[in-house]
């Protein structure tokens, strides 16, 4: 496998570039499941945390530049290890408090930009929650407030529905969010 | 917990929904995860299949059914019995983090057989491709190849991504046994100089029609 320079795989993440996507998977893929698998979880639970941990590099880019201490490669076995400790803890209290001692979980804790992974680990929690949540709505409402969310204003709603008034494109913008908002939390009190 | 008024919620919500690229990302994580594990499940179940179909030919042999079996049968409907064979890729997607929630009802329809159910949950949500692939295999499993045929066009022509490969070959299938034999051969004959797991079965289905 040709190797990918660590700025080209960052610059590959921004862009969602298959082909660095797939060189990321191929090359990390299995050591990431190894450590998950020796450490309580199974292949499903090392497939999300390897999306997470992509996803975490992907909010750490688009909010600044990155500028990488190590190689690419510690950088992200750090973020998938750190963020399947964080899963462990909720799910395995046991076995956590037992690595917790461990030599291992000391080189994983060692790095400095654990607070920033914990806000976006936290964050990204609650995403997946919007996320499950906005897809339940109608097709309608899910255009409605993707056109919102992009800043569109209530006139411009209504032209591109063609509804009747702008009271109308109004009351559809107010019972959209409830309706959204009522989902998540519901699923939150789950 | 009221989140209506709260105004960090809201505004981290929209900048969600907005936020195309990211959905894209894990789409592409997701289809890239789902084909390592369908390569690597191919392997794994191949030898099963083999023996399947090495104890099916012996008996047939053995009952005296393999002449009648294929005379009685046009080639197009005996060949697509052979090769129609989504079951792999029903695998590769159960073991799949499915996070989809339409998906994943869709797929407990399709697992029980319930093609009509799972092709009306799949199309909720028209634009996952996954979805498409299993709304042709529905079509396909309930003998409606017309309608299966456009759902897999629709991959094919999206291009960039990881389900083409199935998509082409089942389109295929659909050709030959819709008896539209121009476009089947024209695909299987893509599929043959391609270079996926379906190569030298497009090969043989190829040979097979040349010799009918």
């Amino acid at each position: 496998m040709r190797e990918i320079a660590s700025e080209r795989i960052l610059k590959g993440i921004i862009d969602n570039d298959h082909e660095v996507m797939q060189y990321i998977y191929k090359k990390y893929f299995e050591s990431i499941q190894g450590f998950v698998i020796r450490h309580g979880g199974t292949r499903d639970d090392a497939a999300d945390i390897f999306q997470d941990g992509i996803i975490i590099v992907y909010e750490q880019l688009k909010n600044k530049e990155l500028k990488l201490k190590n190689t690419f490669h510690t950088y992200f076995y750090t973020i998938c290890k750190y963020t399947w400790l964080k899963v462990l803890r909720d799910k395995d209290k046991r076995y956590y408090q037992q690595f917790e001692v461990s030599k291992e979980y000391d080189q994983i804790n060692q790095q400095d930009y654990h607070t920033e992974i914990d806000e976006l680990i936290e964050k990204e929690k609650r995403i997946k929650l919007y996320d499950a949540n906005f897809i339940k709505l109608s097709k309608e409402c899910q255009k409605l407030l993707k056109l919102v969310a992009l800043g569109q204003s209530v006139q411009e709603i209504a032209e591109s529905f063609n509804y009747k008034s702008v009271g109308f494109a109004y009351k559809k913008r107010r019972i959209c969010k409830e309706r959204l908002i009522r989902y998540i939390e519901e699923d939150t009190e789950k | 917990m009221n989140l209506t008024d709260d105004t960090r919620f809201q505004q981290e919500m929209f900048e969600a929904i907005k936020d195309e690229r990211k959905r894209e990302i894990r789409k592409t994580l997701n289809l890239i995860h789902l084909k390592s594990t369908s390569k690597k499940l191919i392997s794994i179940y191949s030898w099963k299949l083999q023996a399947v179909a090495a104890a099916v030919v012996i008996l047939l042999v053995s009952g005296g059914l393999i002449g009648d079996f294929f005379t009685n049968t046009p080639i197009q409907q005996s060949l697509y019995t052979e090769y129609f064979n989504p079951d792999n890729s029903i695998l590769s997607v159960r073991s799949v983090a499915v996070v989809d929630s339409k998906l994943k009802e869709g797929m407990n329809y399709y697992e029980q057989g319930k093609y009509t159910e799972a092709i009306s949950i799949f199309q909720l949500e028209p634009d996952n491709l996954l979805g498409s692939l299993y709304t042709g295999f529905s079509f396909m499993k309930l003998k409606k190849y017309e309608k299966a045929a456009p759902f897999f066009i629709e991959i094919i022509a999206d291009n960039d991504n990881l389900l083409v490969d199935q998509a082409e070959w089942n389109l295929g299938l659909c050709y030959l046994i819709n008896e539209q034999e121009t476009e089947a051969v024209e695909l299987f004959t893509k599929v043959s100089i391609g270079n996926t797991v379906y190569r030298k079965s497009a090969s043989i289905i190829l040979q097979e029609l040349k010799r009918e």
